[in-house]
């Protein structure tokens, strides 16, 4: 006959190992969030006050376009100026949480646009701004891999509603640098349609610690041959940047 | 046979767009090559940076439009009987773009002169015309951290309906769809208070019109305080404006961001100050006259809206709009009444009196002449990366007339684009869209200095 406290220990065996093992659950959760935010960080989400700016190019078999845009990103907003080509030079877009403002410099208006109108090749409008998958995404650690002989975590993320560019992310994450390496993006169904890869060459210093930041972005196009955007970040540079910046009313002008 | 079937003006569209089409459909090539070539140098690429003389962050652009556009008048109707409205049925515009942003430590200057000539024949007559003006000329300072003072002549405008923007009191035209005209810049004075993104609130004085602005006649000075919130997937605005001693007006705006694809949005307004002429007949007496002398009732607009994304890019945008600020029926038909009547007395004894009482029947001042409309717009932005496209229909619900419109620009390198915009409107001469005229368009380039 077992004692009193030998049959609770057995009743609670398999709450113990539930509670175990939801709090490992947990815990991996919250390191696959922590890899995301910091990767984040190196992708200009989550930081007050940072400029940059981007050299995009758009390769199609029959097509070639290069654009040059300034990114300010405060907190969890962007606002992206374009400066080239000059028949686009002036034109703004701004992103405050899921909204988004595209406007002309002519004194039109600002329109409201969705994530998924297209800015130009492979890249989407989301592409350009600052990136804040920890908001955007639910993470899970799914493994470790090698991406160009470094070693990485690979995240499954999956969107946590429909306001976002892509449905489901797999994303390598250096595990020493904590910058992102390689993403998938795919569809609702599952389909693969486009793939990102990174370098981090470029550092900021916040906080009184040095940052990576992504300096190069390639987006390939899965589903058509030939199609590719490159992105190339520059002049990367923490600055005081005031709230009304990034009011949409500061975009009709 | 061909010019049976369709106009000149209408063959010169057709063939525009042909040639569009060929131009934006060309067979695509194959670039075996996957390499990812370097990105040049940036030579020219605008003065974007400290550079000694000029400051860090200045921009100056200079542009270019020129343009030949070609108007079918409607002299059929009362409304423009002998072509009365004097439009032009023919023409050539060019037009010089400079534009400057010059930061002044807490302070940024704009400048955007423009110096327009048009050249155009009215009822066969040659007619030119050059001006210069600054569409906008104002500064902005920033006063500590949270405050903004601009003056001087801009454009403040906001909400998100693409057909009309009932709750700004301001600018209640959008030309978001017409490639060529630009919103005239007022003269401002404002004052904001922005504590952070989610909130702020502005003070707006609107002192004068341009001197080339139509609206200049009869303008009175307003004020307002309008409020502004922007969550994660809502922004939104209330504003409460006045005009001189008139009653004072409410209007508001919000966008709903639902999905990535899916935005839903609204615009109204409410007021008992009304800027429009209704008619009036009287026994003998037939005339426009002021709405507040006749008739003081609460008028209200209000514009619901959706638009959706499809995957390939396509964005298509479903707006109605709903107001008791135009025409009811019954005003409607004494409107046509007043316009019949004053057009056949044009060449009698009052032919002074009925020409005005003409133009005003012409624009009496409504922001729309009638109840209810529905707007539908396709818009497909970077099509095969070379052209944007868009095609837009408007009925007048009350008197079935309607507009069938299409818009294209064509990048022509870094430097230049094409355009093409036209329209054609349906319902006959005495319907708010036909009254005037049947058809328009013009085409063009913008041209870029840099």
């Amino acid at each position: 006959m077992k004692s009193p406290k030998a049959k609770l220990a057995e009743i609670l065996k398999p709450v113990t190992f539930t509670a175990l093992f939801a709090a490992a659950a947990g815990a991996q959760a919250i390191d696959a969030e922590k890899i995301l935010a910091a990767s984040d960080r190196a992708r200009g989400g989550g930081l007050p006050g940072i400029e940059w700016m981007i050299v995009m190019q758009t390769v199609e078999p029959d097509f070639e376009e290069i654009r040059k845009m300034q990114v300010r990103a405060l907190d969890n907003t962007s606002l992206a100026t374009t400066v080239w080509p000059p028949r686009m030079s002036g034109s703004k877009l701004l992103q405050v949480g899921r909204n988004m403002w595209y406007a002309k410099p002519d004194l039109r208006k600002p329109i409201s646009i969705s994530s998924r109108q297209k800015l130009s090749g492979p890249a989407a409008n989301g592409d350009i701004a600052s990136t804040n998958y920890v908001l955007d995404y639910d993470p899970t650690l799914v493994g470790e891999e090698t991406v160009n002989g470094e070693p990485a975590h690979v995240l499954d993320l999956v969107a946590k509603n429909k306001w976002v560019t892509y449905d489901r992310i797999r994303y390598w994450v250096s595990k020493q640098r904590k910058v992102a390496l390689k993403a998938e993006f795919y569809t609702v169904s599952g389909k693969l349609f486009k793939t990102a890869t990174f370098e981090n060459d470029n550092e900021i210093v916040y906080q009184g610690e040095r940052i990576p930041f992504v300096s190069k972005m390639i987006i390939r196009d899965e589903v058509k041959d030939g199609h590719y955007s490159v992105l190339e970040y520059s002049a990367v540079e923490a600055k005081a940047l005031s709230p009304s910046q990034f009011h949409v009313s500061s975009l009709v002008n | 046979m061909l010019q049976r079937l369709i106009s000149r003006p209408g063959a010169v569209a057709l063939m525009a767009m042909a040639l569009c089409l060929a131009y934006v459909t060309v067979a695509q090539g194959s670039n075996p090559d996957y390499d990812i070539p370097d990105i040049p140098e940036m030579a020219g690429a605008g003065l974007d940076s400290g550079s000694g003389w000029w400051p860090e962050d200045a921009r100056l652009r200079l542009y270019g439009v020129l343009s030949v556009f070609d108007l079918g008048v409607a002299e059929a109707g009362p409304f423009n009987i002998g072509n009365f409205a004097g439009l032009p049925d023919r023409g050539r515009e060019g037009e010089l773009r400079p534009e400057l942003q010059l930061p002044l430590n807490d302070c940024t200057a704009n400048l955007k002169p423009r110096l327009r000539y048009t050249s155009q024949k009215i009822n066969g007559q040659d007619d030119t015309e050059t001006e210069l003006f600054f569409n906008a000329a104002y500064l902005e300072c920033r006063l500590g951290y949270a405050f903004e003072l601009s003056a001087g002549r801009q454009s403040l405008q906001w909400g998100n309906g693409q057909y009309r923007s009932p709750s700004n009191p301001f600018f209640a035209e959008t030309v978001l769809f017409n490639p060529v005209q630009e919103v005239l810049g007022k003269d401002f004075v404002t004052v904001s208070y922005r504590p952070n993104m989610d909130w702020g609130v502005t003070y707006i004085a609107h002192l004068d019109n341009s001197h080339v602005d139509p609206d200049r006649a009869g303008f009175e000075r307003s004020h307002g305080i309008k409020f502004d919130w922007t969550g994660r997937w809502f922004s939104g605005g209330a504003i409460w404006s006045k005009r001189h001693d008139r009653p004072s007006r409410f209007g508001a705006y919000s966008t709903f961001t639902l999905s990535d694809a899916l935005l839903v949005y609204g615009e109204g307004t409410t007021s008992r100050d009304a800027a429009g002429l209704l008619p009036l007949i009287d026994g003998n007496e037939v005339a426009m006259v002021p709405a507040n002398d006749i008739d003081d009732r609460r008028r209200s607009t209000l514009l619901t809206g959706m638009s959706y994304t499809f995957a390939g890019g396509l964005t298509a945008y479903l707006e109605y709009l709903r107001s008791n600020e135009g025409f009811d029926d019954r005003q409607s038909e004494d409107w046509l009444t007043v316009a019949r009547n004053a057009a056949a007395n044009l060449n009698g004894p009052d032919a002074f009196t009925s020409a005005g009482i003409l133009a005003a029947a012409i624009d009496p001042g409504w922001r729309q002449l009638r109840n209810d409309y529905l707007f539908v717009q396709l818009v497909q932005t970077e099509y095969r990366q070379k052209a944007d496209l868009a095609l837009r229909y408007v009925r007048n619900l009350d008197d079935d007339g309607y507009e069938i419109s299409a818009a294209i620009t064509v990048r022509l390198g870094d430097y230049a684009e094409w355009f093409f915009s036209g329209n054609r409107n349906y319902g006959g001469p005495e319907t708010e869209f036909g009254r005037l005229n049947r058809y328009a368009f013009q085409t063009g380039f913008r041209i870029y200095a840099f």
